[in-house]
């Protein structure tokens, strides 16, 4: 068992399978030989951390056991980066609201659990795809903020953006 | 003062401010300002409201808390098409994703002005380029082939056979050709013979039957060459030359006979080995190909009595078993020991699939596919049969399934689907007899089977059908000392909608799971989602990345 205490004074005792999803903390625990790993600063604990981090331990849960990525997944992740295909369970694991999705996907990044982060840019790319800037933006909640050259520029880009 | 606010921002600010004032104070004097000094004043403003706009972006939207490696992390899973709407989204998007050339490296129409804003974007970085090569536009591409070569790390390349020949250019990046002949026509790459590609290690090649490169590094080699006239004799020669091969997959019909006297090819680092054929005229390629012990095999012959076809390109290439070929398996037992060997080689198991889904309307059942499947595996030494499924027609009859099950004896799992599954369970379950009663055989069929699946999806084999026999089979079979170790039930229509008790606390079913060590039951639609493939892959060492695995088979703590 490991215990992992979170920025925010949280204690979650876990198992070391579990825990080991992450490269961090088994990195962590592999190099100090403890069973203790004050994991998550993120993004200088600017927000609250318990709930993201009860997420990235249910998705750990759930894969637990699972082989981690070797270098050869990640030649096979090059070959299909531009697939969005999202596993079933992953898929209902990541419909969270906007604010969740990003901080588990912060976790993720800072933990360095790349199969997570990877269903969570998958989730960005999949709510992207199809959309016009527009809709993009109000997707997301952004302005349009382009200064008027680069609207120019803009503009004629999108004489050849719809090339088949 | 928060850093995103510049001192650039604030003079900007301070000097429209002032302007403003001043054509205010213009238009009150009623003084009409040049319109060359409004369309000034008025571009000012539109910078400044989009340094004000940044500023607001800069606060209120979350996903502005992905630093710039995390959103080009997600546009890196767009296509080309919406990677350009994603730069056209705000300032901050446009400036991450420009300034991450690998996103702008897959460049697909070569012609056109995206191509060269992909080039200009991509920078120095590798580029994944896809081409056709028509005759119009030959020079055009060997043009543009040439001056791009060093940056070329994958090339997928559509050529039109035309008369002259083509000359790929030394690509010193190369890692990946995926080369595709189109139409019909010359399908050589004539005057390339032995020209060295050092740096590949992934070939493709679809169609032709030539190989015109010597590729020292290669790891990954694809031939989809169906109803080609590739000649094996000349695939062996290129295979010799790859001695570093850790993934071979061919899917083409021999069609000539390959020269007798050739010395087998040594493989030592091959660890899948997959092999699609439509025909069965020859099979000498795996007769000289000499693989580890460690290696996968797959076997996929696709006019068997399996349900994939050649007219369907949209099927997956192991769809929809790894080892469909019961033709196969005669066919190597006719010459020597050797297939068998060499699939044991894998994993000492055979991964077997008897899918006679067959027509009685065609075939009879004396002399139809099942019948003669069902005795060539009579006459072979299979240690254990993994995998039987039997997809039967409506009417299955008893005295079949029992002669089906009598042939083999060593299977360790049973797969039964539909209607079949009901004759299969009343022979699982008949007790011995002697050679003088009904019966021909004095042994329990099947001792060695531990595990048992029954996938009814069609609404025609009712979940109390099922239970109607099998708890009692499970029975006897664990007091004869052979219980199943696990039995799971995929049915679609699990009970009469008339009976007061759920077919999940029936009776029936507690006698079941007291017979068992494990067990399952998925009911309704739901038992539609399990499938033979799955089932099959989850126990093959293949690659993880052509297949997911089910989800539910982990949840459910399974695992095979």
């Amino acid at each position: 068992m490991v215990l992992l205490v979170t920025s925010d004074n949280k204690n979650f005792v876990v198992d070391r399978e579990v825990a080991d999803r992450s490269v961090f903390v088994k990195n962590t625990l592999e190099a100090r030989g403890l069973s203790i790993a004050t994991p998550p600063m993120l993004n200088g604990g600017c927000f609250e951390l318990t709930s993201p981090f009860l997420q990235v331990l249910e998705y750990c849960q759930h894969h637990r056991g699972e082989p981690l990525p070797t270098t050869d997944d990640a030649n096979a992740d090059e070959n299909r980066k531009r697939t969005t295909d999202i596993g079933e369970w992953d898929r209902k694991f990541i419909t969270v609201d906007h604010e969740m999705l990003f901080e588990i996907i912060l976790a993720a990044n800072y933990l360095d659990i790349k199969p997570l982060l990877d269903v969570g840019c998958k989730t960005i790319g999949n709510m992207v795809k199809g959309k016009s800037p527009e809709e993009v933006r109000k997707l997301f909640d952004i302005v349009n903020d382009f200064t008027p050259e680069e609207e120019a520029q803009i503009k004629k880009e999108n004489e050849w953006a719809e090339d088949p | 003062m928060d850093p995103a606010f510049r001192l650039t921002d604030i003079r900007l600010l301070q000097h429209v401010g002032a302007r403003l004032t001043l054509e205010a104070s213009h238009f009150s004097a009623g003084h009409e300002p040049p319109i060359s000094m409004v369309k000034s004043l008025e571009r000012d403003v539109a910078t400044t409201l989009a340094m004000l706009r940044r500023r607001i972006n800069a606060c209120e939207p979350s996903v502005y808390r992905l630093h710039p490696e995390l959103l080009s992390l997600a546009a890196s899973h767009l296509s080309n098409k919406d990677l350009v709407t994603a730069s056209q989204v705000s300032h901050r998007w446009r400036t991450t994703l420009l300034s991450f050339p690998r996103l702008w490296s897959d460049i697909d129409h070569v012609w056109g002005k995206r191509a060269l804003t992909f080039l200009e974007r991509s920078k120095s970085t590798p580029i994944n380029l896809s081409m056709s090569i028509n005759p119009p536009e030959r020079a055009n591409a060997d043009d543009f082939l040439n001056r791009h070569a060093k940056r070329i790390e994958t090339l997928t390349i559509c050529v039109i056979p035309i008369r002259d020949p083509i000359l790929l250019p030394l690509m010193p990046s190369l890692r990946k050709l995926d080369l595709a002949w189109c139409g019909t026509g010359i399908r050589s790459l004539h005057g390339t013979d032995g020209f060295i590609h050092p740096t590949v290690t992934t070939l493709i090649v679809r169609g032709g039957y030539a190989f015109p490169f010597n590729v020292p590094r290669l790891t990954r080699l694809q031939i989809h060459s169906p109803y080609s006239t590739l000649a094996t004799t000349a695939l062996l020669g290129f295979l010799n030359g790859c001695p570093s091969l850790e993934e071979l997959e061919v899917d083409y019909d021999e069609q000539f006979e390959i020269e007798r006297d050739l010395d087998a090819i040594d493989l030592p680092r091959l660890r899948f080995y997959s092999h699609s054929t439509s025909t069965d005229l020859q099979l000498d390629l795996i007769d000289k190909l000499s693989f580890p012990r460690s290696c996968s095999v797959v076997f996929n012959y696709w006019n068997g009595t399996t349900e994939s076809n050649e007219f369907n390109d949209l099927l997956p290439f192991y769809n929809p078993s790894p080892l469909a070929d019961i033709k196969r398996v005669k066919l190597k037992t006719d010459d020597s020991d050797s297939t068998i060997e060499l699939i044991d080689a894998k994993s000492s198991r055979v991964y077997l699939v008897v899918d006679v889904q067959m027509s009685w309307q065609i075939h009879r059942i004396d002399e139809g596919i099942t019948a003669s499947y069902i005795s060539y595996l009579e006459g072979i030494n299979i240690h254990a049969v993994e995998v039987l499924c039997v997809e039967g027609p409506d009417i299955w009859d008893h005295d079949h399934a029992k002669y089906v099950l009598s042939c083999l004896q060593k299977i360790t799992t049973l797969v039964l689907s539909n209607p079949a599954a009901i004759a299969y369970i009343l022979a699982l379950g008949q007790e011995p007899v002697d050679n003088d009663g009904d019966d021909d055989t004095n042994e329990w069929r099947c001792p060695m089977l531990g595990t048992l699946v029954i996938h009814a999806w069609e609404f025609s084999v009712r979940g109390e059908q099922i239970l109607q026999h099998l708890p009692q089979v499970a029975q006897k079979r664990k007091d004869a000392g052979m219980p199943f170790e696990s039995v799971s039930l995929f049915i679609r229509c699990p009970w009469d909608e008339h009976e007061t008790v759920p077919m999940e606390s029936s009776p029936a079913l507690e006698q079941l799971r007291g017979c068992v060590e494990k067990f399952e039951i998925v009911t309704g639609d739901d038992a539609l989602d399990w499938n033979m493939d799955d089932y099959f892959f989850d126990g093959l060492d293949v690659r993880r990345d052509r297949h997911l695995f089910p989800e539910q088979r982990r949840k459910l703590g399974f695992a095979r």
